[in-house]
């Protein structure tokens, strides 16, 4: 179970505590092997791929791996996972999917993954760092920003939306800067729910500016990358998330 | 001109729109109903009205479930 196989491979060697607390922990209450905990957060990504775990360490009651896959036409993805269980938390620390491959649903796909490997081993929220179109990308999947990442997230909002009062409207500007001033991280939503056209700064077009939706022109060019947690626990985050994979797979139909 | 305008080499500055940027307003992530309950759910948190979320966002507030009072 512990040994390099063909799909799943071990940076170091699993000592024998880690073995009795893997043993104790998944496999006999959730029949989870090593591979079978990889299979399992990326079951929805085609063959072939290939999980390294990077530690397994039964003092932190916590493991790590990588997992590389590939696709059609030389494209790729990779994601890192790691389960802290004292905190009860998987961390998606980074997951990449090359450019040509990107907004064909690989990343939610396997963000759907681990939402049920954490629901199998009862994890209670996933963490992750959102970055490039992430950041707008997993506000939309139902994660919301920690405490410090809405700070700032929150400040350039107020600025982006006095910026866009002329689009906006007055009294609608108003609104938003006073639910966004008084609301907690889930105000997130909020900001990315403005979909009033606006002038991109950054799109390259030649003679007039691409004109985007607020919250996309807000996420990708005017705030920066924010660290958040979708909280499995929350019945409203999981209606989310359930009712954006529904339509996914009724889409795939 | 435009002719030679289309054919000089332009150099772009770097973006963070990645993919997005061939098509910046393809749908992303949750919509529909739960989508909107849950914006509607932190405005309400946030101190706003029913009222005003239905003038912030005409579009959710038309969806026929969101009219039942919470």
């Amino acid at each position: 179970m512990f040994d390099d196989g063909n799909r799943v491979r071990f940076t170091r060697p699993v000592d024998d505590a880690a073995r009795q607390w893997w043993i104790d922990k998944f496999y006999q209450p959730f029949d989870l092997t090593p591979e079978g905990m990889a299979d399992s957060l990326m079951k929805t990504a085609p063959e072939p791929k290939l999980a390294v775990y990077e530690f397994i360490d039964a003092r932190s009651e916590s493991f790590s791996l990588r997992v590389d896959g590939k696709l059609a036409d030389q494209e790729f993805w990779y994601a890192h996972r790691s389960l802290d269980l004292r905190g009860a938390a998987f961390n998606a620390e980074g997951t990449f999917v090359s450019e040509n491959a990107q907004g064909k649903g690989v990343g939610t796909a396997l963000m759907g993954d681990l939402v049920d490997t954490c629901r199998i081993i009862k994890a209670e929220k996933i963490t992750l760092h959102a970055e490039r179109t992430g950041r707008y990308a997993w506000a939309k999947f139902g994660f919301v920003p920690d405490a410090s990442s809405w700070a700032q997230m929150k400040r350039d909002a107020l600025v982006a939306l006095l910026s866009s009062e002329s689009t906006l409207g007055r009294d609608r500007t108003n609104d938003f800067v006073r639910r966004i001033n008084d609301g907690g991280p889930e105000a997130i939503r909020i900001i990315a729910s403005i979909d009033d056209p606006v002038p991109s700064r950054q799109l390259p077009r030649r003679f007039e500016p691409e004109m985007v939706p607020f919250a996309r022109a807000f996420f990708l060019e005017q705030t920066g990358d924010w660290y958040g947690s979708l909280n499995l626990r929350d019945d409203a985050t999981m209606k989310l998330v359930d009712s954006y994979r529904q339509t996914k797979k009724d889409g795939d139909r | 001109m435009m002719d030679r305008l289309q054919a000089a080499s332009v150099k772009y500055p770097p973006h963070d729109w990645g993919a997005l940027a061939q098509n910046p307003t393809v749908e992303i992530g949750a919509t529909g109903e739960a989508w909107a309950l849950a914006v509607r759910d932190a405005w309400l948190r946030s101190g706003g009205t029913e009222e005003s979320f239905e003038l912030a966002f005409p579009a959710y507030a038309a969806r026929r479930d969101l009219s039942h009072p919470r």
